[in-house]
């Protein structure tokens, strides 16, 4: 009885000094976008903003944070509404016309292991002739090229568990292909989907490095806009902290909307035996 | 409604398998045709040539008088009933069956009361609102098989739609299905590997092996003259015994031969069948044999042969008696019902009428038996 608390607390306090060791920077961040500019440099430092303030949003929006938001949204999220469109027939065909671990599955999925450092250069030679440098357009391209190959492989693996009789018993029906993927198919993957679109949504919302070299000033996504705080000036470690903040949040409820949506459509038993 | 020709229809999965060879039938309109086989027999294939679901690598297949090989499941408006995973899983029990409707453009009136029509048919009508979750293994079907008659197809497929059930269910499945059948008259075609499924419901059948088609016609018909000894032993709700007999003699105008590494007695009127090395397939169904306890004496002209009881099991009315002859296994009705001790040593005696014979090389039928001890009749009363 006595050995088992023990075990219990014990069990709970590493868990609550894990967390706290991976937590303590995000909470770091978050008390710090409360701080005025003349707190963040308290000797003894303190935790807790003294007199709160709202005015790192504010200000953190508008010299650059702002736009980085608005520009990682459209790119990201049309890139990722792209890739899954080409994505889906294309897991279909891989799904059910090739072998499960075959060449062709593993080349795809291959291109995604390629480091991003190895089509940077070309890309951006490219997009000079092309005058797609420092466009929307071009960084949307490049971000399908890096997710497309999960997508596909991801939904291609998902799809292979869905019972071929659905298909057959819709073409039996009558459903063309279109019909066949908007009525049986999608509904029955939609977990692979969502999935598949959040990670998508999530690495181009993150990445960096094309950002940096494929556009100017024109196109500034929050990862580059976050780094140029850093260039100009002293880095008003409020300011960034309070864009760090906002730029995480449509992730976290993303992901926590997602995962009631992914449990929900779970549950609609495959195969309902 | 339509009737329908296959004309030398072949299957090959890639170059290595030749799933159905040469097989050609006829299904008149409005008919019960049953596809009966072991699995690997090309029945499944055969099954979805028709439906449309597989290609047809050589031959023809005609919907009344006319080809329909290059034709889509839609074209050919057939319907079928999946073995499992038939129904949508993300759609209500109506969902599943307005689909069809739905695709061909019928409005919402049209689609609504066709729905509310062969859910009553299949007694369905307080399932509607449920999704394939919610309901039954039976429901599910009975479900698959109201999305399939919704848009009254020219010909209904299905493919061992109750071979999932339990036993109860499917005797009254299969009942409900053959009075749907005659009802509507709807072209059907049924894929099973259980021969009652198939002699029950059918109005005729083929049976299948290795992709070739062994005979085709009404269960009786096959069942009392089949063609050769795998039909035979596939065909009936009990396995026919098989007797392969060898190295035959005569001694003092009697014949004997080997069977099983002992030597049994063959009636004369038998032996003309033997191939000219002496040997000779001999078979009986469980109900043309007699089994004789120690000290009882064999009918004249009887074939016997001797061995130990394996298990005895009653049934009913009668007594199923295994009897283990060498390697080989024997099976008996004891219409007495007498006790039988396990090991204890019997005697099976089947009249030489009620023999068939079997070539012994191509295993083709040479004889029936002329017995109606061996009919479907009293097998089916058996079950």
């Amino acid at each position: 009885m006595n050995r088992s608390l023990g075990l219990t607390v014990l069990r709970h306090l590493t868990l609550i000094v894990l967390l706290l060791a991976v937590l303590s920077p995000l909470l770091w961040l978050l008390l710090t976008a409360f701080k005025p500019y003349e707190e963040l440099f308290n000797s003894p430092p303190t935790v807790m903003p003294i007199n709160g303030t709202l005015v790192n949003f504010t200000e953190g929006w508008a010299i650059g944070g702002g736009k980085g938001i608005m520009d990682s949204l459209i790119v990201s999220s049309v890139s990722t509404v792209i890739c899954l469109i080409l994505g889906f027939p294309a897991a279909y065909a891989l799904a059910r016309r090739f072998p499960p671990h075959g060449q062709l599955s593993f080349t795809i999925l291959s291109l995604r292991m390629m480091p991003p450092i190895v089509p940077v250069i070309g890309f951006y030679l490219l997009y000079q002739e092309l005058s797609l440098f420092d466009t929307y357009t071009g960084l949307i391209i490049v971000y399908t090229f890096m997710n497309l190959p999960l997508v596909i492989w991801l939904l291609a693996e998902f799809m292979r568990q869905i019972p071929k009789s659905y298909e057959e018993a819709a073409r039996v029906d009558g459903a063309g292909w279109f019909q066949l993927f908007r009525d049986v198919l999608l509904p029955l993957s939609l977990p692979g989907v969502m999935t598949a679109g959040i990670l998508a949504m999530i690495f181009a919302w993150n990445e960096f490095l094309f950002s940096l070299v494929l556009t100017g000033d024109a196109v500034i996504t929050l990862p580059k806009a976050l780094a140029s705080f850093f260039l100009f000036q002293q880095p008003n470690w409020g300011q960034l902290g309070a864009i760090g903040i906002v730029a995480f949040g449509p992730l976290l409820l993303l992901s926590y909307y997602m995962q009631k949506l992914l449990i929900r459509s779970f549950s609609i038993e495959l195969g309902g035996r | 409604m339509a009737s329908i020709e296959l004309r030398n229809v072949n299957k090959w999965y890639g170059q290595a398998v030749h799933a159905v060879k040469d097989v050609s039938f006829t299904i008149e309109d409005g008919e019960f045709f049953g596809l009966l086989g072991p699995s690997g027999s090309g029945k499944t294939s055969v099954l979805r040539m028709l439906a449309g679901l597989e290609t047809i690598t050589e031959g023809d297949m005609l919907f009344d008088g006319v080809s329909v090989a290059d034709k889509t499941p839609q074209q050919r408006n057939i319907a079928m009933v999946f073995e499992q995973n038939a129904l949508y899983p993300h759609m209500t029990a109506r969902q599943n069956i307005a689909y069809p409707l739905k695709i061909r453009g019928k409005s919402k009136a049209e689609i609504n009361e066709m729905v509310g029509d062969v859910a009553r048919m299949l007694h369905i009508d307080h399932l509607i609102d449920r999704r394939a979750s919610q309901m039954s293994g039976g429901q599910q079907q009975r479900v698959a098989i109201a999305r399939a008659l919704v848009r009254r197809p020219n010909l209904l497929c299905l493919d061992e739609p109750i071979a999932h059930l339990d036993t109860l269910l499917r005797a009254r499945l299969r009942g409900e299905l053959k009075r749907l059948q005659r009802s509507l008259g709807t072209t059907s075609v049924i894929v099973t590997h259980d021969p009652i499924e198939a002699m029950t419901m059918t109005d005729r059948l083929a049976v299948m092996r290795d992709g070739m088609l062994q005979q085709i016609g009404t269960a009786d018909e096959i069942h009392n003259r089949p063609v050769n000894a795998f039909v035979s032993q596939f065909f009936g709700l009990h396995s026919m015994n098989m007797f392969r007999l060898s190295h035959l003699r005569e001694e003092a105008g009697k014949y004997y031969a080997r069977l099983e590494g002992g030597e049994v007695g063959v009636p004369e009127s038998l032996t003309p069948l033997a191939s000219a090395a002496g040997s000779l397939i001999l078979g009986c169904r469980p109900h043309a044999v007699e089994v004789l306890k120690s000290g009882e004496q064999a009918p004249a002209d009887a074939f016997t042969v001797t061995g130990k009881v394996y298990v005895a099991e009653p049934l009913g009315d009668e007594m199923l008696v295994t009897i283990q002859v060498g390697d080989l296994i024997v099976q008996a009705f004891d219409g007495r019902k007498r006790d039988y001790a396990i090991d204890e040593e019997v005697t099976v005696a089947a009249r030489s009428g009620m023999l068939y014979a079997f070539n012994p090389d191509t295993e083709a039928t040479t004889r029936f038996s002329e017995g109606s001890a061996g009919s479907l009749k009293s097998e089916i009363r058996a079950v």
